[in-house]
């Protein structure tokens, strides 16, 4: 049987960096791998997606990486054609920073989780996503709603070995300068640790930190490359999510995929219990999951923690993230649903 | 010898009233037990006097309990308040039958229903004796805990079943009263000479749950979909999943079995099997290995014990109880949950040695003898010590009062 074509929406594609990009990246990968014909459509805005004018003859299935593509489809064509969705979090808690748009996106939330509840498939990144969404008024359903974590591209990845003990601990944290990324969280952990160890304490961050610190020194990465930005995931000692729950201005860290571009170099990860985070560490087993910023708590925690604990965190961190997150998931995931049996 | 009135929470025999009913055998021939079941529906359902007859129960009684508290428990609604606060009408009415329990040392209220009804019975009519409230579940975070600051002259106490829950109950009850947990019981016939023939090839896989969302049976479906081929190539013949939806009330697991049934077609695999509601005996002697896959914490897990009684190996997410039964690499393997090649990884690693397997039950098994031990005992030191408090002088997980009520119970 002749493969069946496939329709790829997203609004984030290379040049464009980010989550959303590297998410769709990879699904494209597991259609190249499934030999599935398949096109993109990237929109960047509302207007590109009432603008659609591909036809949509011979396609069979389209895979929305934001359900907004499909949903103003489907009012269209929703009897021909059959729609997965990828749902990462922030999308679904009907919320934005502008009151016009957070109004427009509550009035539409209805229909939108009927357009969810027509679907073929939704594949959320993880559990909190899928909680978020029923908490909005999905009506679950097994066969349809489906949680898979999400994986990454692996091969880039070398199990890395430092030290706890070195003179200068190293953190990271690729995160867009953005008030829920809580870089500045970061920055004061950053400042803890100094306080803790006192030795010489190092932060690689995308952007400029807006605060200053005389006890850490900060580097900005502004414009490396993916292969620059793996080379720091290699010498730091953690990397830092300390995203915080901005669910009511419409921005939840639905999985953290930076947890699993530093792991598959075996640089464990420090989070916050926001969003799907406490998903993607496993608590004191590939990484730290704090319920706070707090001195006491990280003295507490660190208190007992040696090269033994580190060397052995960084290595389950390096072999679950290679192991169990690999793109290829996607591959084993979409081809029922695309090819059949 | 001390009388206990031992109260089940429902008139049906599910896996709550088979581990308080063996519980309860095994400390029959310390206290003088009367068994009382709820009359909730017309129709009798006879699984419990059955069941208690069989473990050698004589004295089996009925009461009345308001129909109500169990409609507010499956059906959440206004309506089911508004019918919950009706129903102290027939509490009322029936008064005067209650104050029989009076005679008791000791009343044991088997779940929240029994629990809570008894707390309410002996508020009203100023009992004097113990009231032991035991949670089969991790207690619900709403503030109608605090009512039970309430004074009472009876002397309360809430149970656990894990130290899971302990820790829960802890954060959501009144500290003034004591805490403890009391780990299910596996099965009856348990001997404390277990020796079992290991399984020498791993080739049938069993999922052993009630068919409910946070059972996670429908990651087994995708799990045997992914990866199909490798289990097939690791011997694996079958994954049966026993169960069936044992709730009649509508939530997520309303209709959570037809659509496992859905999935499977949208994600089929040769060697899912559904074999609806068995009994243990014939499940755990039909499998070579147990998957307990629960995604959400289990307040205990018994089932895991249930595998450990028959030398079955146990894979496990061990969340909530399930973590103070099966210990990575001692008394089982985990993997987190779903994470599917996690899974796999695990399955290979029990498929690859038998050493290890060997190894896994033997240390499950006297994990098992050792809970086993330790449920008789602290049953025996919570209903045999005179004032509760007492009796959990050394434990390290109860609430710092060091004073409570004394009991005044005819006997005591």
């Amino acid at each position: 049987m002749e493969p069946r074509k496939v329709l790829l929406s997203t609004p984030d594609y290379p040049p464009k960096i980010g989550g959303l990009t590297t998410f769709t990246l990879n699904i494209e990968n597991a259609l190249k791998e499934l030999n599935i014909p398949y096109e993109i459509f990237h929109w960047k805005s509302l207007k590109d997606i009432s603008k659609f004018k591909m036809g949509l003859e011979g396609y069979h299935t389209i895979i929305n990486t934001h359900y907004m593509f499909g949903f103003l489809l489907y009012k269209r064509f929703y009897k021909d054609y059959r729609f997965i969705n990828f749902v990462h979090g922030s999308e679904v808690t009907f919320k934005s920073p502008n009151k016009i748009k957070s109004f427009l996106k509550k009035m539409a939330r209805g229909q939108i989780l009927s357009y969810f509840e027509s679907s073929y498939v939704n594949v959320y990144v993880s559990e909190f996503t899928q909680d978020l969404i029923l908490n909005k008024g999905l009506k679950l359903d097994y066969s349809r709603d489906i949680v898979l974590h999400n994986c990454i591209d692996t091969s880039p990845g070398e199990q890395h070995f430092s030290s706890i003990d070195d003179d200068t601990i190293i953190f990271c944290s690729f995160s867009r300068n953005v008030p829920h990324k809580n870089l500045k969280g970061g920055l004061k952990l950053c400042e803890y640790f100094y306080e803790l160890t006192k030795k010489e304490i190092i932060l690689y961050t995308t952007d400029e930190i807006p605060a200053k610190s005389k006890k850490v020194k900060v580097i900005s990465c502004k414009g490396f490359s993916n292969k620059d930005r793996d080379i720091v995931y290699q010498n730091s000692h953690f990397n830092l999510l300390l995203s915080l729950d901005h669910s009511k201005k419409g921005f939840v860290e639905g999985f953290g995929l930076t947890v699993l571009e530093a792991g598959i170099f075996g640089t464990p990860s420090i989070v916050l219990s926001t969003g799907g985070l406490p998903e993607s560490v496993h608590q004191l087993k590939t990484g730290i999951v704090l319920e706070n910023i707090n001195f006491k708590n990280i003295r507490k925690l660190f208190k007992n923690f040696g090269q033994k604990e580190y060397l052995q965190m960084s290595e389950s961190c390096y072999f679950h993230s290679i192991y169990s997150h690999d793109r290829d998931l996607y591959k084993r995931f979409l081809k029922p649903v695309l090819l059949g049996r | 010898m001390k009388k206990i009135a031992a109260i089940f929470n429902t008139n049906q025999l599910g896996g709550a009233e088979r581990s308080f009913a063996i519980q309860l055998s095994m400390i029959k021939e310390d206290f003088l037990i009367s068994c009382y079941i709820p009359k909730i529906s017309k129709k009798p359902d006879s699984s419990i006097y059955n069941f208690l007859l069989e473990l050698g129960f004589t004295d089996i009684r009925h009461f009345d309990m308001p129909k109500n508290f169990y409609r507010l428990s499956r059906d959440a609604r206004i309506y089911s308040y508004i019918f919950f606060f009706l129903s102290f009408f027939e509490i009322f009415y029936h008064l005067p039958k209650y104050s029989s329990f009076k005679r008791y040392d000791t009343i044991y209220a088997n779940g929240n229903k029994a629990g809570f009804f008894f707390y309410l019975i002996g508020t009203i009519l100023f009992f004097k004796n113990k009231i032991i409230w035991h949670f089969r579940d991790y207690p619900v975070k709403r503030r109608i805990w605090k009512i039970f600051l309430l004074p009472g002259r009876f002397d309360l106490m809430f149970v656990g079943n894990s130290k899971s829950v302990l820790n829960e109950m802890k954060k959501m009850l009144p500290k003034k009263y004591p805490k403890t947990y009391i780990y299910n019981p596996s099965r009856v016939d348990l001997k404390n000479d277990l020796n079992f023939p290991v399984p020498q090839k791993i080739e049938r896989i069993g999922i052993v749950s009630m068919m409910a969302p946070w059972k996670g049976v429908h990651q087994i479906i995708i799990f045997a979909h992914l990866f199909e081929k490798e289990l097939l190539d690791l011997g694996i013949k079958e994954i049966a999943i026993f169960g069936a939806n044992i709730y009649k009330t509508k939530g997520g697991h309303h209709h959570y079995e037809n659509q496992c049934n859905k999935l499977l077609e949208k994600f089929p695999s040769i060697l899912i099997s559904f074999k609806g509601r068995k009994e243990p005996d014939e499940i755990f002697k039909h499998i070579h290995l147990l998957l307990h896959t629960s995604i959400r914490p289990e307040p205990f897990g018994r089932v895991i014990t249930e595998a450990f009684s028959y030398g079955i190996p146990v894979i496990s997410t061990a969340l909530g109880g399930a973590a103070e039964l099966i210990i990575d690499k001692e008394t089982g393997l985990t993997f987190f949950a779903h994470d599917y090649k996690g899974l796999l990884n695990s399955i290979k690693t029990l498929i690859s040695s038998e050493m290890f397997v060997r190894k896994l039950v033997k240390n499950s098994t006297s994990h098992l003898i050792n809970i086993e031990v330790d449920i008789k005992k602290r049953l025996l030191r919570i209903l045999t010590e005179s004032r509760l408090v007492e009796g959990l002088r050394n434990e390290p997980t109860v609430s710092k009062r060091q004073e409570g009520p004394k009991s005044k119970g005819p006997n005591s």
